[in-house]
């Protein structure tokens, strides 16, 4: 499994321009993740690591440097297609779970899987991923309002999973959570990786991130470990 | 497949089913102006056309000024002269009461030579003037007052003495508002009996110019002004010179200008109920900032945003003007019966196609208030979304 390269960082830069000068947010990034490992970013506020797990999220570009997602270079695809990659090869957890309010928990999890198949789930995917989370078949028809913390971000991993990402980011995915809570997510995204996900984290929290297999340090929008 | 997007505005419609049904009132009352307005201006131009296109041949002859002023005998001899072929009637015309039996009531008494009357009013039943106390009357006063051929009518004021006993011997044909003699609630009476029974010798009221062909009415016209008015400004020319196909023309323009100013009024309300939705749609999008960033972190397309809410002014503006549409049949109807007071045209097509039409206009209306926003929602950084609370 090893070796093979899901994410390839070479030199890479954020600058924002701003009113009063250029913001660094990444200053020469360069960073290889193979496939299967577990990463986690830990740095002070304002360092880099959210900037930083957005360019991984393909949901922005860098400003100039090359990043490789499973092989694709994101600086050469259209919007389109930058959308398509992250629909197809990144699962996203965030802090604030983010489910979509309107939905169920059911048709949060379906979501993905509409978008990439272009039709309604009736492999019962969705059922046995929210299963496997922890959620029960009545559960999944409530909406995220409805439901606990956990059970949101139990849902939010679920939809993360539905259509087999190569990679899985969480942007401090226990933050909004109490610590018992939060240990059970970590013992599911830990089991998600040995069955081989790659997983990247951003945490500011040591024990959080001594699940990981490596951990990098940012400051200043450079890697300093 | 069922949208998801779809089921997405729709839910996004159920939550905010106050504003949205607002927004969608507006389309209604918008679709139903522009398509009752619509109706109501068609079925008074079909109304028209089929009341006025008989008699688009005729050139009228009046004298200008006081009700004692005249076309004399020299005149109509040189109109004769001007309408070369074409056939000239001179007309004489009074109101005047009439009786039958012992119902009373006032009518237009007209005088015309029963040879020319046979060129331009037709009868559904009788026979012309065969003698000078023989008349005919118009087809509503058969309706009216049960008048039949055969039956005898009184003209004329009994305390005055002067009263005369008819016989009617012809029913003169619907002929509708018509520019050159309205017969439909008259007595046509011959030429000889007017001028004895009025003492008149010679001085028409009117003068009528059938013309055999309609290419000519513009040349006998401009002669006759030449002739009768020598060109003189327009206040003091001495005789009023018309023709009924361009009158017809005038009031039809005039119906037109009417109603395509009044369907102006419906098209403001449209736009005053497109900014509504297009602030709904803006408040829709602008709440949902961090959906959409939500939506485009786990793979939605631009194309799939913009359908969303593109889906969501349609649903507004479809059940608006769908609705706008069965009331304007409605309204359109109240109004047709109130204003036009004749509905037999309301179910042809020239009427009804306003109802679709309503339908399109308002559905465009909404899509297009819809763009800008749906744009905007699309073009949303994805990060900036998520980040907004
Ligand atoms: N959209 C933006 N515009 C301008 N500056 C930004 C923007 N996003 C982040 N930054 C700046 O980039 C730096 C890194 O931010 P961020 O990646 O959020 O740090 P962290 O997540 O480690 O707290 C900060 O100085 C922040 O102010
Ligand atoms: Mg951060």
């Amino acid at each position: 499994m090893s070796g093979n390269k899901v994410i390839l960082l070479e030199d890479v830069y954020k600058i924002y321009n701003q009113r009063f000068g250029d913001v660094i947010a990444l200053n020469g990034v360069s960073l290889s993740v193979d496939e299967g490992e577990f990463i986690a970013i830990m740095g002070p506020s304002g360092s880099g690591k959210s900037t930083l797990l957005n360019q991984l999220g393909i949901l922005d570009v860098p400003t100039s440097g090359e990043l490789l997602i499973d092989g694709h270079n994101t600086r050469l695809l259209d919007d389109t297609r930058l959308t398509r990659l992250r629909r197809d090869k990144i699962g996203y957890i965030f802090q604030k779970f983010n489910l979509i309010p309107t939905l169920t928990a059911y048709e949060n999890v379906e979501y993905p899987s509409i978008l990439q198949k272009k039709r309604r789930d009736d492999s019962g995917r969705a059922y046995e991923l929210l299963e496997s989370v922890g959620i029960s078949r009545e559960r999944a028809g409530h909406t995220p309002n409805e439901l606990s913390g956990g059970q949101q971000q139990r849902v939010a991993i679920a939809r993360a999973l539905i259509n087999d990402p190569t990679i899985l980011l969480c942007d401090e995915p226990t933050g909004n959570l109490d610590s018992k809570t939060g240990l059970q997510i970590m013992d599911m995204l830990t089991e998600l990786n040995d069955s081989g996900r790659t997983i990247v984290m951003v945490t500011h929290d040591s024990n959080i991130a001594d699940y990981a297999d490596r951990t990098i340090v940012l400051a200043d929008g450079r890697i300093v470990s | 497949m069922r949208d998801i997007f779809f089921q997405l505005s729709v839910r996004n419609v159920r939550i905010h089913f106050l504003r949205s049904l607002l927004a969608a009132v507006g389309i209604v009352i918008g679709v139903i102006a522009i398509a009752s307005m619509g109706m109501m201006g068609a079925n008074l131009q079909l109304l028209l056309k089929d009341e006025l296109s008989s008699n688009a041949d005729t050139i009228i002859v009046e004298p200008r000024g006081s009700d004692d002023s005249y076309v004399s005998d020299m005149t109509v001899n040189r109109i004769k002269l001007v309408a070369g072929q074409n056939i000239v009637v001179p007309v004489y015309s009074r109101m005047d009461r009439i009786g039958y039996g012992s119902a009373v009531g006032m009518a237009y008494i007209h005088g015309i030579d029963p040879v020319k009357t046979k060129e331009f009013l037709p009868l559904v039943d009788g026979d012309y003037p065969k003698s000078d106390s023989n008349v005919l009357i118009g087809a509503g006063l058969v309706t009216e007052a049960d008048i039949r051929v055969g039956s005898m009518i009184k003209i004329g004021d009994s305390e005055s003495g002067n009263q005369r006993m008819v016989r009617v011997s012809g029913i003169i044909e619907k002929r509708g508002y018509s520019f050159d003699l309205f017969t439909d609630y008259s007595v046509v009476a011959t030429e000889r009996f007017y001028e004895n029974f009025y003492s008149k010798n010679g001085n028409y009221d009117q003068v009528n110019i059938i013309a055999a062909n309609t290419d000519e009415i513009p040349e006998i016209v401009t002669n006759l002004e030449r002739l009768l008015n020598k060109n003189k400004q327009s206040h003091d020319r001495d005789y009023r010179i018309t023709d009924s196909g361009s009158q017809l023309k005038d009031i039809q323009d005039n119906i037109g200008m009417v109603s395509s100013f009044v369907m102006a009024m419906g098209a403001i309300t449209l736009l005053v109920a497109a900014i509504s939705i297009f602030n709904v749609m803006m408040m829709s999008v602008t709440e949902r900032i961090r959906e959409i960033g939500i939506l485009r972190s786990i793979g939605t397309e631009k194309i799939e945003i913009r359908k969303m809410f593109l889906y969501e002014a349609t649903l507004i503006g479809l059940s608006g003007s769908v609705i706008g549409a069965v009331l304007s049949v409605i309204f359109g109807y109240i109004v047709v019966a109130l204003v036009v007071r004749e509905t037999d045209y309301f179910l042809s097509f020239d009427s009804l196609m306003y109802v679709p039409a309503g339908i399109i206009i308002g559905l465009a209306t909404c899509i297009l208030s819809g763009i800008y926003p749906a744009w905007r929602a699309s073009n949303l950084d994805p990060v900036e979304a998520l980040a907004s609370e």
